[in-house]
């Protein structure tokens, strides 16, 4: 076998930017598809489009002889196809023919077809793209240590770069872009003797993604996303479009939309129509630009709830968004707001270009402006509160479960700990939630607080809550100290008032809760009862009920999980077998993704066996040793994501860190792993030590966390580079050592391995990240990093094998 | 000679069993989709077994007019399942010689079968190019009891309020002051809310005197419209 003639410097350049790439591209195509569908569509597309790589092991398993044989010219024409369908990939799932609508999967046939295309054109350029690299690790072996040392620096870069580059770019732009790197990736492995024949597919390339990147697709939203809804309002149009790593931000300018949640029938005046703000095509909320006076509605509303029983002058206001609870604070007379909102994007729009169009709420001397995730302000500040006031819980109408499988650390048992230790002595937590049905949101939420207030072991925990409904929306109220005789009976002035119904409240008449607004299922009132009464009701409703609603804790945050395996039946008798799937489809969606994954997997993985021999109890080691790796790296690096997002107060450069922190660390791991003999006895040595700081984490590092998180950022980057990097390093060397034992042996069977065995730690890592989403929403992040541990003594024990 | 009587013979099958086939489709929706699901309100029943609802939907949905689901209209927007018009129309109680106003007109459907009851029905549609085909829809049909307007339905229609009931049939955040203002004393409301990806509750809001009242009816659910179909 001939050895490559390019320069090794050079070539690992050309695996790093295809690396940086690769990674980058997979980012993008996540925000694409988050724009376009949501974001667990997203996550269910990209993870198939993942296989790519496993895809490209099993093809090199088949055509190895064939690939390494004219590797020279192989190699850049691979690099340059993957880069043109990078480019083109995004624009073909985006025409007439190919686009697909994820809420018409489960009714119509057409779009499982269309969803099949899309897998296809994201598939094939991670396809092509790895079959590079592999060819290069197969072609390189015995210095394999260096080129996953590139590809694994190229992979934490691109991490970075990408988060960066979406400041600058729109997201449909950026495939362009990042076609171009691969293709600068190409070019630096073209062999000096066919170098002039390429002069004339470079020129086209160039010309292409010129054209590609002038003439870049128009995304096409959802026609079920509110702002495809929004834009068929007559006069209705988009003003402004700004993207950011926190997603594709749109101003529309609209004389119809008018919101008002909450508000009372009694309400006299007009509502004025405003311009809205969308976050990837999902409603964010109002821009205001009239004058303080639009929100008169406000005291109609069952959110003036807090103000109704006394005056509020330090007020916290959670994921701020627009202003819209800002504004009601200055509209009351606080003193001093503070606002936290982690969308920089947005927050930067509304103090600057857009600041006189919300009456330049976020610019007043007496507003604060936190530009941090709400639990890590509320984890790290030491301010008290009058009145700490979240935003209305789910979408109007519901997101048909959306967002089931979303973190939401904001309503978790531990969150309202956080905000209730907050409280000065009269002080409440506000928060609303639509009346959905089944009755879901207002339970969860109910019983999360009663849970937290039990855990605080107050006396009479029902004593601290009072709760208001009209004729959609429910608000709640949670106090400090218990509710006084001149509150409750305030609330129920403001009630009658307002034609509002107080749901709960110390000494509720009978149907006081049903008089003005009445609901024909009344069950809702029993069920807070039940949650109200005691621990063992509350339990028996839990186990009982068809819907989990349970509290959500740190955890297990996944507020928005209500479906249960158990239920389905229920429910399809209910409301019919198709309409089921809507109920949740991030959670439906979770296990189509993973039965998907599985299938492929186990095709890619069973092929080169064909060729490479099924017989052999090695294999069974090669197959225990990669998968164990590809596990167990996909285990950590997502619960590293959730630990330190809260840590860092913002998810997007959270992982971004983590991620680039993990595969930068890795390389280095895997570079000096060259001086590493390939011997069963260092490796298990290396897992032995992979192991030991995975069970500090394990055990220490919420609470480690939890303690520095009040520290400055450069102080919090040096503690994270601190305990992410030792462990990363480590776990980059397991895999080259691994590869190098394989060829040593070359001379057996499992010389023959290398291809497939990089197939498998490829496979397995797709399947970890959904396997580790599983784990997370049944069981709880700590049972991941169990697992992790449970999957490098998986490699530990496949190497004990060896004689 | 042999031609004329081939489009004779032609025409006759061509027509008869067209309508038949139209009026029977009807009829069966009417018992299996309503009656069956326990509307009893007789004016709602006839009103729904004599309006065309195959002249309300785009030509390529024509064979799936009476089926049980709703149907795309365009520009985003339904002509809504059958039951929920009968449900709708049933729940606000309607009879001879009132005034209706409905808020979002669509294809005219529910206007049609709102006009088969009262005296006057009132409709308005934001989306113009509906307001067009609707208000054309209407007249060809000779629903001469319908009048139509091209605005924001959020301001009602004053001129003509007050009203004896009021349909709105685009699910909404909060009700508009302004309908409320245009209800009579004694009038009802009815307005859905909740995805219409899943499920609608129809809320109805009843004006008696100086106060209101709203009931959250039970969910009424929604199946999702298919090409297939």
């Amino acid at each position: 076998m001939k050895k490559s003639e390019i320069h090794p410097v050079k070539l690992s350049f050309s695996v790093a930017l295809l690396s940086v790439s690769l990674i980058a591209y997979q980012i993008v195509l996540i925000q694409i598809l988050s724009i376009v569908q949501w974001y667990h569509f997203a996550y269910m597309i990209i993870s198939v489009a993942m296989l790519g790589f496993g895809a490209a092991g099993t093809a090199l398993s088949l055509f190895k002889k064939k690939l390494l044989e004219n590797s020279e010219i192989v190699l850049p024409v691979l690099i340059v196809v993957s880069s043109l369908l990078m480019a083109v990939s995004v624009s073909l799932s985006q025409t007439e023919v190919f686009y697909f609508d994820s809420y018409k999967l489960f009714a119509d046939l057409n779009h499982l077809w269309k969803l099949a295309a899309t897998y296809l054109f994201f598939l094939l350029p991670f396809f092509v793209g790895a079959l590079a690299i592999g060819l290069v690790f197969v072609k390189n072996v015995e210095s394999v240590g260096v080129f996953y040392f590139a590809n694994m620096v190229g992979s934490g870069i691109g991490g970075i770069a990408v988060v960066f580059m979406m400041w600058f770019f729109l997201p449909e732009k950026l495939p362009a872009v990042l076609a171009t790197i691969t293709f600068f990736s190409g070019i630096l492995v073209v062999p000096k003797q066919i170098r002039s024949s390429f002069t004339i597919i470079i020129t086209l390339a160039v010309a292409a993604l010129t054209f590609i990147y002038i003439n870049s697709p128009k995304l096409n939203f959802s026609e079920y996303k509110s702002l495809s809804k929004a834009l068929n309002l007559p006069e209705t149009e988009v003003i402004k479009s700004e993207s950011s790593p926190y997603g594709l931000l749109q101003i529309l300018s609209s004389g119809h939309i008018r919101f008002a949640p909450g508000l009372s029938i009694t309400y006299p005046n007009q509502i004025l129509a405003s311009n809205a703000a969308f976050n990837n095509g999902n409603w964010l909320g109002t821009l205001s630009s009239t004058t303080m006076d639009s929100l008169s509605y406000f005291k109609y509303s069952t959110e003036y709830l807090p103000y109704v029983i006394s005056q509020r002058k330090n007020v916290l206001v959670l994921d701020a968004g627009t202003g819209r609870h800002v504004k009601q604070a200055l509209l009351q007379s606080a003193e001093s707001i503070t606002a936290v909102e982690p969308n920089k994007a947005l927050i930067e729009l509304l103090t600057k270009e857009y600041s006189n169009k919300v009456d330049s709420i976020y610019n007043k001397s007496t507003v604060k402006i936190k530009n941090v995730y709400p639990r890590t302000y509320l984890l790290s500040s030491h301010s008290k509160y009058d009145l700490i006031i979240l935003p209305i819980i789910d979408a109007f109408g519901g997101t048909s479960g959306m967002y089931a499988l979303q973190e939401q650390y904001l309503l978790t048992e531990n969150a309202f700990n956080e905000m209730f230790s907050k409280l000065n002595g009269n002080g409440v937590i506000c928060f609303s939630t639509w009346i959905d049905y089944p009755y879901k949101n207002s339970l969860k939420i109910l019983s999360t607080v009663v849970e937290m207030l039990n855990k605080r072991e107050l006396e009479n925990a029902e004593q601290h809550i009072a709760s208001i409904k009209n004729w959609n929306t429910i608000t709640f109220m949670v106090k400090q100290k218990t509710f006084t005789e001149n509150e409750i009976e305030s609330i129920r002035i403001f009630c009658k008032e307002m034609k509002f119904d107080p749901l709960i409240l110390p000494n509720l008449k009978t149907n006081e809760a049903d008089y003005y607004n009445k609901l024909q299922d009344k069950s809702i009132y029993s069920m807070i009862n039940q949650i109200l009464h005691s621990q063992e009701e509350r339990e028996k409703l839990y186990s009982d009920y068809q819907f989990n609603i349970k509290p959500a804790t740190d955890d297990k945050p996944y507020f928005s999980q209500f479906l249960q395996w158990k239920s389905i039946r229920q429910l399809a008798e209910i409301f019919g077998n198709k309409t089921v799937a809507f109920f949740e489809v991030g959670f439906i969606l979770l296990y189509i993704t993973f039965f998907q994954i599985i299938i492929i997997a186990v095709v890619l993985l069973i092929v080169p066996l064909f060729k490479i021999g099924f017989k052999g109890n090695k294999k069974l080691r090669t197959l225990l040793y990669f998968s164990g790796l590809g596990l167990g790296y996909m285990f950590i690096e997502i619960i590293l994501i959730q630990r330190f997002t809260l840590y860092f107060g913002n998810m997007i450069y959270a992982a971004a860190a983590v991620v680039s922190l993990m595969l930068i660390s890795s390389g280095f791991g895997s570079l000096i792993s060259q001086k590493i003999k390939a011997k069963p006895n260092r490796i298990i040595v290396i897992v032995f030590l992979i192991i030991i700081p995975l069970i500090f984490y394990a055990i220490f590092l919420s609470q480690f966390l939890k303690l520095t998180i009040i520290f400055s950022l450069p102080v919090k980057i040096i503690f994270t580079t601190l305990l992410v990097a030792p462990p990363a390093f480590l776990m980059g060397m397991p895999f080259p050592i691994g590869l190098r034992r394989l060829t040593a042996e070359s001379h057996s069977s499992e010389g023959g391995q290398i291809p497939w065995a990089w197939g498998i730690n490829g496979l397995f890592s797709v399947l970890g990240a959904v396997i580790a989403i599983i784990i997370a929403v049944d069981l709880g992040f700590v049972w991941v990093m169990i697992f992790a541990i449970g999957s490098y003594l998986i490699v530990l024990i496949s190497n004990l094998t060896y004689k | 000679m042999t031609l004329i009587i081939i489009s004779i013979l032609f025409s006759i099958i061509n027509c008869v069993p067209q309508d038949d086939k139209y009026e029977s489709l009807r009829k069966n929706m009417v018992e299996q989709q309503i009656e069956n699901r326990g509307i009893t309100n007789q004016p709602t029943l006839d009103a729904m077994k004599k309006v065309p609802r195959h002249k309300f939907v785009p030509p390529n949905s024509i064979e799936r007019a009476y089926n049980d689901r709703p149907l795309p209209i365009g520009y985003g927007q339904t002509i809504s399942q059958p039951y929920i018009v009968a449900y709708m129309t049933a729940a606000i109680n309607l009879k001879s010689g009132q005034k209706v106003l409905e808020i979002g007109t669509g294809s005219g459907y529910q206007a049609a079968v709102l006009s088969e009851i009262v005296d006057e029905v009132y409709t308005i549609e934001i989306i113009t190019e509906l307001y067009n085909s609707s208000n054309k829809r209407l007249d060809k049909l000779k629903c001469e009891n319908v009048f139509c307007r091209n605005s924001d339905g959020y301001f009602g229609w004053e001129e003509f309020a007050p009203f004896d009931a009021i349909v709105v049939t685009a699910a909404a955040e909060y009700i508009p002051p302004s309908l409320i203002k245009q209800l009579k004393d004694g009038g009802k409301m009815i307005i859905p809310v909740g995805s219409p990806y899943l499920t609608q509750m129809l809320v109805l809001v009843e004006k008696k005197g100086e106060e209101i009242f709203t009931t959250s009816l039970l969910p009424v659910r929604f199946v999702p419209f298919t090409r297939g179909n």
